[in-house]
């Protein structure tokens, strides 16, 4: 099993394998650490950030949808000064590769973040575009192409930690979207993080989640997220990481063949712990069984 | 490291209309658990229901080595739980959650179910065991109450239709008790409106109260923050909680019931 390279390179960081966690599934690692060492993961990419602490929204915050689940958390974190002084450097004493992802409600915050986790043994930084930006009225920066190749830009001058930017599936074109994260200087994308969604209960006529909508994740959007991987990895030449409903080893080796370079593994963690350790097994197995001798060799390889 | 066990069912049989008592195997857990943790179980044979389900410890058997759960089927997950068979084995987490703080020390404590919420609460009655009075809230149908009578010798029920015990609420009961009887502390589980009014009474008449929540679930370890329900801090200020981890037992004051 060891004749294979598992390990891959995106934004010039070499990752010992290609699985990540997704962000907002894995906390800061300290649950899930309880199951396994944590320094076998590709990369822990922490809960979203921001630069003072969020509360988050009212419950309830989740509920199950077909083959998927709805959360509204509303970005619940320490802040970003509270996550370089207690919880990086517990991580980083297990070893683990860390992504932060952070969350502005301007550009001026995401810089100060930036400048923050730059003097940090953090490896990236995520760009979690979804929330919306105070000064252009609310609107997610996500959302426009030059907002978001604007954030990249400033962010990317802010400090020397590589940047992945990433990609909202709630545009009417994704392409669009990556190729202005490149064009900002984004050293890679990842995508997708959840679609805007909404459950009702038909009993009491009211929405499930306390903030009435939230993001879907989970297996029922897998065909949409394989289809924007796809789609991006053959617009940009920055490298793809892959996520949106991998449960197992086969939807990873699905997205990796759509053209990305490394997958995240999310809502998954919630049903089995142990899968992204599992997923990197099941990877490992499928490349030898299909004579690859490394990941970087499948990406992309559909034929 | 922790790990998802796998346990065999020894036994999953109806005690009431829709309610179920399964019994599982697995000695180390059976030492393990306390009163009020839950377990988190995979209700599904394939990858559908997608989330785990939360069910909390009811009671151990000791002798047997088992762990014993009793739920109510409301939708698919407990639905597919109630077709297991002896034999078959479930995928489960936990013990999760913080469980009751029990103290040893107290001479007199209130324990107040209300419907399923009496469950969870048949362990810590045999802590109790006769400094123990019981109370137990039901609509019509009573169950569980052979297993609360041999770990206490007080137990009161109450029933909404008045057809068994005290006609009317089972937190009328516990105002009558507590209004004569010096107690160390209210340990209380039912649906929220219950504990509301529980929590209340207990304020008013200067008794600790701890109360087991109740909230959807999608990790049950503590990673995603999806579980969350307000509580006051100090300083006035409000935080969320998350139930499967900072709970799923709070003491009654820190709660923010109005949210
Ligand atoms: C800490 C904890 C302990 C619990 N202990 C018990 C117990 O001992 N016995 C028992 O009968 N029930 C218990 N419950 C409630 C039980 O988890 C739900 O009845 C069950 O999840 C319903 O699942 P379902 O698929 O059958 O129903 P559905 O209504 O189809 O479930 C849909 C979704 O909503 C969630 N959900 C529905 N009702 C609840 C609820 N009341 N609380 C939390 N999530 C809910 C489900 O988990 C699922 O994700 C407990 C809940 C919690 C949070
Ligand atoms: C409970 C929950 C919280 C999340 N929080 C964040 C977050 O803070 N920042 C972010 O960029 N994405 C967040 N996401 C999105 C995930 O990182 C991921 O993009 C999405 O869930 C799709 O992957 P999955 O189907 O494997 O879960 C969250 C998702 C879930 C389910
Ligand atoms: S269910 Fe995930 S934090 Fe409680």
């Amino acid at each position: 099993m060891s004749s294979v390279d598992m390990s891959v390179n995106i934004a010039g960081i070499r990752l010992k394998n290609p699985v990540m966690t997704a962000s907002g599934t894995f906390g800061f690692g300290e649950e899930y650490g309880e199951y396994y060492d944590l320094n076998r993961l590709g990369a822990v990419v922490v809960k979203g950030l921001t630069l003072r602490p969020r509360k988050g929204n009212p419950p309830p915050r989740t509920c199950e949808t077909p083959a998927g689940m709805l959360n509204s958390v509303g970005l619940q974190n320490p802040g970003v000064d509270f996550f370089l002084e207690k919880e990086l450097p517990r991580l980083l004493d297990r070893g683990a590769c860390v992504i932060a992802n952070i969350s502005g409600a301007s550009v001026d915050e995401y810089c100060l973040m930036m400048e923050k986790l730059s003097k940090s043994g953090v490896a990236a930084v995520e760009l979690n575009l979804s929330c919306p930006n105070v000064k252009e009225g609310g609107i997610a920066f996500g959302l426009k192409p030059d907002l978001v190749y604007e954030v990249t830009r400033r962010v990317k001058e802010c400090g020397q930690k590589p940047v992945i930017v990433k990609l909202s599936p709630n545009v009417t074109d994704i392409v669009e979207i990556a190729l202005a994260a490149a064009e900002g200087g984004g050293d890679a994308v990842s995508l997708i993080n959840t679609l805007l969604a909404m459950d009702i209960d038909v009993w009491s006529r009211r929405p499930v989640l306390g903030n009435t909508y939230g993001g879907l994740s989970g297996p029922a959007v897998k065909p949409v997220a394989l289809r924007m991987v796809h789609q991006v990895a053959g617009a940009v030449d920055i490298p793809v990481i892959g996520m949106g409903g991998i449960l197992d080893w086969y939807d990873a080796v699905q997205f990796i063949l759509a053209g990305a370079k490394a997958v995240a593994v999310g809502t998954a963690n919630f049903v089995n712990p142990l899968a992204p350790v599992e997923i990197i097994e099941g990877i490992e197995r499928y490349l030898v069984k299909q004579g690859f001798t490394s990941v970087e060799d499948m990406v992309g390889a559909l034929v | 490291m922790k790990e998802p066990k796998v346990l065999q069912v020894i036994e999953n049989k109806p005690i009431a209309a829709g309610i179920y008592s399964l019994e599982l195997y697995h000695h180390a857990l059976c030492e393990e658990v306390l009163p009020g943790q839950f377990f988190h179980i995979k209700c599904g044979g394939d990858k559908f229901p997608l989330l785990r389900r939360p069910i909390s410890l009811s009671y151990t058997k000791r002798e047997k080595g088992a762990v014993v759960l009793i739920y109510r089927v409301q939708g698919q997950g407990t639905e597919f739980l109630s077709s297991r068979r002896p034999g078959d084995s479930l995928d489960v987490l936990g013990p999760l959650g913080s469980g009751f703080e029990v103290n040893r020390q107290y001479e007199r404590v209130a324990i107040v179910g209300g419907g399923i919420g009496i469950a969870p609460l048949v362990e810590l009655a045999g802590i109790y065991g006769d400094r123990a009075a019981v109370f137990a809230g039901y609509r019509d149908e009573t169950f569980l109450l052979k297993e609360l009578q041999e770990r206490s010798a007080d137990v009161r029920a109450a029933t909404e239709d008045g057809s068994f015990g005290y006609g009317g609420f089972v937190t009328d009961l516990l105002l009558q008790y507590l209004k004569e009887q010096r107690t160390d502390m209210v340990f209380a589980c039912g649906p929220k409106p219950m504990l509301k009014t529980v929590a209340k009474i207990c304020r008013e008449n200067s008794v600790g109260c701890q109360v087991s929540l109740e909230e959807r679930m999608a990790c049950g370890v503590g990673a995603c923050l999806g579980c969350s329900c307000a509580v006051n801090e100090r300083d006035g200020s409000l935080q969320y909680k998350r139930v499967c981890k900072d709970g799923p037992v709070f003491r009654a004051e820190e709660v923010c019931w109005d949210e």
